[in-house]
């Protein structure tokens, strides 16, 4: 099984990081077969998700420091340059740069057969906004995206988001919602001392100082309010700050990151979101999971997840947050109501059993990948003797490459056709053109392996495969009896595996295996 | 019903259509005749035939199914197809070199070890061909083909085999 990389950002604090984990652990027992890579930009702060993987078969490797400071924008180069190292069959990556610098080392390894799938953790046009170099950003995804072989996205809302400011076709974009780990565990039952909570990263793009804001709108009614915000920041300083001048020193707490989640969770009334714009924030989750309900505001997608006042609460506008803010605080009842229902929610559509689908479209499931055959002949009995090895290629995925005729319209009518050109039988201009058919058919439809029961047709498409590193079998036809076919001389010094059909055809030529024939 | 099939090769085979054709017109036989005759120029002389210069794929394999006897040519594509699909063990004529019936002789080679495996008649370019025929006429014998055991499966297993190794 060959490997799957990962590459993302860091392994710090983050809803992205925790899936990561999760799906690196859950392969560990799914899979314990299989190899994988984590690429990371950045080396570990003093958060480092990391030591929560339980998988034996993974490594991490890091951007080293010294290139990321000596060279400029070389983070692709440095992917494009481990992807050719390490081999991996998939490609997961979160993120948008991540994703591009993934697809174009794809591109660039053409011969390969990589598959990338990119995820999407944001309402991509508007995060991206915020970045520096946004256009180029822009740019690289409108270009680069559509050869992404699995686009997954968290909302419907987001899947849109991608449509209409990439121009990516629907068919392209799946969306499988988070999940998370708590979705199946017990409420903690614990004395419930914060009135309101946020968890996540102190920045920008999560407007918390409107929820600040809105602490001191509350603390009018309510002289005792308090707000715990878990997390760190660029924006804490700038918060701490606001806190200071308006009196809320005693409102707010800022208490850090801390690594169980779940327990601070479970000790507040309400869990308060007012970014702008979110993928769907894995935070919403668990909160829903612990049995806290959730008042966010109305970002693109919110209401995917969130039906208002039945399994939480959304708002538009200050006045709505205090409103519903200071009726929840009074109620106890209701929100006990709105928190078992947000429970029921979450271990139903956001449990770790998502984890399937998500492996699903990245072609990593159990069952393996799938192997796609190209089969390779002349008509006549060469098509015969190759289709009547229908119950090994009818399993995998294939198309053919063969000649027009009665027989080929007939056996082959549900089979997907490329018309080689005949006659093949030592005509040089037809094997020529047969060759640059060959190029194009196999660029185009990237299979793992050729087969051929000859004749003419088989060397010049097998070499064609060669040079895109396919594997390739020649069976000799059964009417060879001893003297091998001319295709079976010439495929003889680059094929995988030179097949013969009778035993005491072996020693007529060099390679020559017998696996039985078709008679 | 007999059919009588020389495949679509360019070289024409009137050594076999002409030794039906007499054969059958020397006996007192009414039996209805299936001709896929190719290219080859040829004109019946035995009344109750259906003559046909490119059969569909479909309408091939319906006539050997139906058919009492089968008599062909000895391409491979032909002899896989009768030995699958035909009621009695197929007569096949190898195509000459000699007589202009093709390029070489594989044909010859390769019914030879089919007849050596008991699983088609071969009536050979230096024996008596209108005989053969009549004889065959006469008594054929059931087709065995499909009953025996072949090497196939093990092909397709140690296939099978092979690309799982790709997983």
């Amino acid at each position: 099984m060959q490997p799957l990389m990962i590459v993302f950002y860091n392994l710090g604090l983050g809803g992205i990081q925790v899936k990561i984990v999760d799906i690196i652990n859950f392969l560990a027992k799914d899979q314990p077969d299989i190899q994988i890579f984590l690429l990371l930009r950045e080396k570990p702060g003093d958060f480092d998700l990391s030591s929560r993987i339980r998988n034996k078969n993974t490594r991490v490797s890091y951007y080293p420091d010294w290139l990321k400071i000596k060279i400029p924008f070389f983070f692709p180069v440095f992917v494009l340059y481990q992807t050719w190292r390490l081999k991996p069959r998939v490609i997961l990556t979160f993120s948008n740069i991540y994703s591009v610098s993934a697809i174009w080392a794809k591109l660039l390894l053409f011969w390969r057969k990589i598959k990338v799938v990119v995820s999407e953790r944001n309402y991509t046009s508007r995060a991206i906004s915020h970045y520096k170099l946004a256009k180029f950003r822009h740019f690289s995804i409108k270009i680069l995206y559509p050869f992404a072989d699995e686009i997954i996205c968290l909302s419907r809302a987001a899947k849109k988001d991608l449509m209409e400011s990439y121009g990516l076709s629907a068919e392209k974009i799946r969306i499988v919602p988070n999940w998370t780990r708590l979705a199946e565990e017990k409420i903690i039952r614990a004395n419930q001392d914060f009135d309101l909570i946020f968890v996540g990263r102190l920045v920008k793009a999560k407007n918390l100082l409107f929820l600040l804001k809105g602490v001191k709108e509350i603390k009018k009614f309510k002289r005792d309010i308090n707000f715990c915000l878990v997390g760190e920041g660029e924006e804490e300083e700038r918060l701490k700050n606001f806190t200071r001048e308006n009196d809320l020193l005693d409102n707010v707490k800022f208490v850090g990151v801390k690594s169980r989640v779940g327990r601070f969770l479970a000790r507040s009334k309400i869990f308060v979101l007012s970014s702008h714009y979110e993928g769907f924030p894995t935070v919403i989750l668990e909160a829903m999971a612990m049995g806290v309900p959730v008042l966010t505001r109305n970002f693109a997608g919110a209401r995917e997840v969130i039906k208002d006042g039945e399994n939480g609460f959304i708002f538009d506008s200050m006045d709505e947050f205090v409103k519903k803010a200071r009726w929840l605080l009074e109620n106890q009842t209701e929100r006990k109501i709105v928190a078992s229902r947000a429970k029921k929610y979450v271990r139903i559509h956001h449990s770790l059993k998502k984890i399937n689908d998500y492996l699903d479209l990245a072609g990593i499931k159990k069952r393996g990948r799938e192997i796609k055959i190209g089969l390779v002949c002349s008509r006549g009995g060469h098509l015969l003797e190759l289709f009547s090895l229908k119950d090994w290629w009818g399993k995998n995925n294939r198309f053919w490459v063969t000649g027009k005729g009665e027989d080929i319209n007939y056996l082959l009518k549900k089979e997907k056709v490329y018309y080689g050109y005949f006659p093949e039988h030592r005509n040089f201009v037809n094997a020529l053109r047969n060759f640059f058919l060959g190029l194009k058919v196999v660029a185009r439809e990237k299979p793992d392996l050729l087969v051929s029961t000859g004749a003419g047709i088989a060397p010049p498409v097998f070499l064609a495969g060669k040079i895109f590193g396919c594997k390739l079998i020649f069976i000799d036809s059964y009417t060879f009896i001893k003297d091998p076919s001319l295709s079976a001389r010439l495929v003889r010094p680059f094929v995988d595996k030179l097949l013969v059909q009778h035993r005491g055809a072996k020693k007529f030529i060099k390679k020559a295996e017998y696996w039985g024939g078709i008679v | 019903m007999i059919m009588l099939t020389v495949g679509t090769t360019s070289f024409p085979f009137k050594r076999l259509l002409r030794a039906v054709d007499q054969t059958l017109v020397n006996s007192e036989s009414k039996e209805k005749l299936i001709a896929q005759i190719g290219t080859s120029d040829y004109r019946f002389d035995y009344k109750n035939t259906q003559i046909f210069s490119e059969l569909s794929f479909g309408k091939i394999l319906d006539y050997l199914t139906r058919a009492r006897l089968v008599i062909a040519h000895g391409g491979a594509g032909t002899v896989f197809l009768a030995l699958k699909y035909a009621k009695n063990k197929p007569l096949i004529v190898p195509r000459s070199r000699r007589e202009g019936e093709h390029v070489d002789d594989h044909q010859i080679f390769f019914t030879k070890y089919m007849a050596k495996k008991n699983l088609i008649k071969v009536v050979y370019p230096d024996e008596d061909l209108l005989e053969k025929i009549r004889d065959f006429i006469e008594r054929s014998e059931k087709n065995i083909y499909n009953e025996k055991k072949s090497s196939r499966r093990r092909l397709v297993e140690r296939l099978t085999e092979y690309t799982e190794g790709f997983k």
